[in-house]
């Protein structure tokens, strides 16, 4: 029982940053209207039924064996489809391909329909692998390329997000989950561009800017 | 009586096919590849169309060794002519919509949208090869005919473009005859004899219902 509260008290607070995190997307893209947040908009919400998911599922195990659609479409698979997905578009969006936009979409629905048809699992652990590993790799060089705080967080977060689903230690998945979900939440909220990337030239113009002020009064 | 028309009308059909559709390929093919040398770049609407031809050409070929030559006895039904599951015929047909959806998106400037007929073809046909189900198929072939055809004239008048016009009338003639059922009727009869005289129209270049040109 006190193994059980520990990982619902660990999924709450995974529950809390995800909220927070969705309430800063909608906040940026009602200022921005870029599609981009749309995409992440539904990344987040299929993180958190999922989450919601996890929580039932402590307490009603059986629930995930009753939502199986054919031999192995789970409802956790579906939202680690759609999990899969968004990282891709987000990669292809950033790369600017975007003829390529609807890919994901049209991979996951046939890797889905291969799972309502047969047990294994192949297809979507190599889909898991490319997208999982891959694409954060690439994010995570891009976004300190091009100084891209948003990117570059989102790369450290499906990088964490992917180890916690690999390792098998208990607890420790659920502690990289916290970690990859908190640094979503910081990359959102543009710690990383205003910490991490902060341009040299732009802060010693401030700074001397500040300097001359203070000179100029005595 | 009427039996023995229709079937001398298929005949006549299905040797003006194998003689016209082969031609005009060739002249689209002249056409794209003179136009590639002339602009250093493929026109990517005549291409497409010269696609087009080519894969009526090689599902024409098949059904004229399959249903005029004594070939017919040798060849397996399920791997040339079957419309049910993939076979070298019906790749072509599902392949012309591919070709027909994807030049409604490249007509209308829908970036995003180029190559998603091709995405769910391709994954459609990896499905096939795994596990041999195939059920996708038919209801692509008619879903996306019906599609292709309905935005190809819609594109044709938007942008007065005389191609996907023509295309659209070419489709509209042409798809009651990929289908042993519809081909049988008196009108499928009317309209396998048609599409190759239009089509020759077309691919010859006397088809230009509008005088401006505006895709490209």
């Amino acid at each position: 029982m006190s193994d059980e509260l520990l990982y619902l008290a660990l999924e709450v607070v995974f529950l809390i940053f995800c909220v927070i995190t969705i309430l800063i997307i909608i906040r940026t893209y009602l200022e921005n209207k870029e599609f981009v947040y749309i995409g992440l908009l539904v990344f987040f919400a299929a993180l958190l039924f999922n989450s919601i998911f996890r929580v039932t599922n402590l307490f009603y195990s059986e629930l995930e064996s009753i939502l199986v659609i054919g031999e192995r479409l789970s409802f956790s698979n579906i939202v680690a489809l759609i999990i899969f997905d968004i990282q891709l578009l987000f990669f292809f969006y950033l790369k600017k391909l975007n003829k390529l936009y609807y890919l994901p979409f049209v991979a996951s629905f046939y890797i889905g329909f291969g799972l309502s048809l047969d047990a294994s699992l192949i297809f979507f652990i190599s889909y898991a692998v490319v997208i999982g590993f891959i694409i954060p790799v690439i994010l995570l060089r891009e976004g300190r390329k091009t100084r891209n705080g948003l990117a570059f967080g989102l790369g450290l977060f499906f990088l964490l997000y992917g180890l916690s689903k690999m390792i098998q230690v208990p607890i420790i998945p659920e502690l990289l989950r916290i970690a990859a979900i908190i640094v979503c939440t910081l990359a959102v909220l543009e710690f990383f561009d205003k910490f991490l990337f902060q341009d040299k030239e732009e802060k010693e113009k401030i700074q001397s800017a500040w300097i001359s002020k203070l000179t100029a009064k005595k | 009586m009427l039996g023995q028309a229709v079937d001398i009308i298929e005949l006549m059909a299905n040797y003006l096919g194998i003689i016209i559709i082969p031609i005009m390929t060739i002249i689209l093919g002249r056409k794209v590849f003179l136009e590639r040398k002339q602009i250093n770049k493929f026109n990517m609407i005549r291409l497409i169309i010269f696609c087009i031809f080519l894969t009526l050409s090689w599902m024409i070929i098949w059904e004229f060794l399959y249903e005029t030559t004594p070939l017919g006895d040798v060849l397996y039904a399920d791997l040339v002519i079957s419309i049910e599951t993939f076979s070298f015929y019906s790749f072509g047909i599902g392949f012309i919509i591919t070709l027909a959806i994807s030049m409604v998106s490249y007509a209308n400037k829908w970036e995003s949208l180029y190559f998603i007929s091709f995405f769910i073809y391709a994954g459609m046909f990896i499905v096939f090869l795994l596990t041999e189900i195939a059920i996708f198929l038919i209801p692509y072939v008619f879903a996306g005919g019906v599609i292709a055809v309905v935005f190809l004239f819609a594109t044709a008048f938007r942008l007065k473009d005389n191609s996907s016009l023509g295309l659209a009338i070419f489709a509209t003639l042409l798809f009651p005859t990929l289908f042993s059922f519809a081909e049988e009727t008196p009108v499928g009869q009317v309209f396998s004899l048609v599409y190759p005289i239009f089509g020759i129209l077309f691919a010859l270049g006397y088809f230009k219902l509008f005088k401006e040109k505006a895709v490209e």
